[in-house]
């Protein structure tokens, strides 16, 4: 959020509509669809011997204490800390403030790696009784609520693109694409979800 | 399918990874000693086993990381896993 007065654009800004599509069972939906937008998306790499320190810091910054543990997500009703790989968790939040700087405060430059991402993804959050029959459609994790379950995040490949998938609750999942993939993404969900009939929201 | 099990993030299918090549091959240096046979065999040579072979693996549609694993290259085994700067068993 390098300047406030800069809105941001959404990838999807030429293709999104709001509605009920698809093959609605009496009129119901089977997943809800919707983008995350705007988001301040902030990534941390904790240099070697530093990982403690990284999260106890990002913790008084930001106010949420990553996880060291592979595969989870912490979340409070605000933000998130997504665990990406060993030492290294994305921040995000509804942007409301410059995040980037907010961390940076207090992680400075010789404990971690700290990189704006908010311009360079794309985030959609599927919720519904169908919505894990969509994402099996496209990954080969298990998506067994007994394996992936609220407060896990896990990295893969969903439709051959690289993917970050968090289980918010058994069938809300916030999934995070490269930006450039946008477009690609949003019409393979919804041609997955077609199937259940899908509603597409507001954005959040 | 091959599934290989990430030391981080647990039993993953293959198309999450990409191969990395062969992991006995050990990069001789750039000292002046270093002769250019030494390159050659580096850069050119393999073994080709048939059973239990050492490789390098990048968990790219995952966590990133490089990770070792013993495979038999007859059965697609897989024997053990990994992080890359660990050895695989006191064999190695
Ligand atoms: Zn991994």
């Amino acid at each position: 959020m390098a300047d406030p007065a800069v809105k941001r654009r959404s990838a999807l800004f030429e293709i999104y509509r709001t509605g009920e599509f698809g093959d609605l069972v009496k009129g119901k939906a089977g997943v809800s669809i919707c983008e995350r937008h705007a988001l301040s998306i902030i990534q941390v790499a904790a240099w070697k011997d530093q990982t403690d320190a990284v999260i106890a810091t990002i913790e008084v910054a930001a106010g949420i204490k990553p996880s060291a543990e592979p595969c989870s997500a912490i979340s409070s009703e605000d933000i998130s800390a997504i665990w990406l790989g060993p030492a290294r968790w994305l921040i995000v939040e509804k942007e409301t403030r410059d995040l980037h700087a907010v961390i940076g405060a207090d992680v400075t430059a010789d404990m971690a790696a700290i990189t704006d991402q908010s311009h360079s993804r794309c985030v959609l959050r599927l919720s519904g009784p169908q919505s894990r029959n969509v994402l099996r459609k496209g990954t080969t994790l298990d998506m067994d609520p007994g394996h992936f379950a609220p407060g896990d995040a896990r990295t893969t490949s969903l439709f051959h693109m690289n993917a970050l998938i968090h289980c918010l609750d058994e069938e809300t999942f916030d999934i995070y694409v490269a930006r450039s993939f946008g477009q690609s993404f949003y019409e393979v969900i919804i041609h997955a979800a077609a199937e259940y009939g899908y509603q597409v929201a507001d954005r959040i | 399918m091959i599934r290989i099990n990430c030391p981080w993030c647990g039993e993953r299918n293959m198309v999450e990874f990409t191969y990395g090549g062969d992991a006995n091959n050990v990069y001789p240096g750039l000292s002046e000693e270093t002769s250019e046979k030494q390159y050659f065999e580096y850069t050119y040579l393999r073994d080709n086993p048939c059973g239990p072979h050492l490789e390098y693996w990048h968990h790219v549609n995952g966590c990133r990381q490089w990770i070792k694993v013993k495979r038999d290259t007859l059965t697609h085994e897989v024997i053990a896993t990994v992080p890359a700067d660990k050895p695989v068993g006191e064999k190695e």
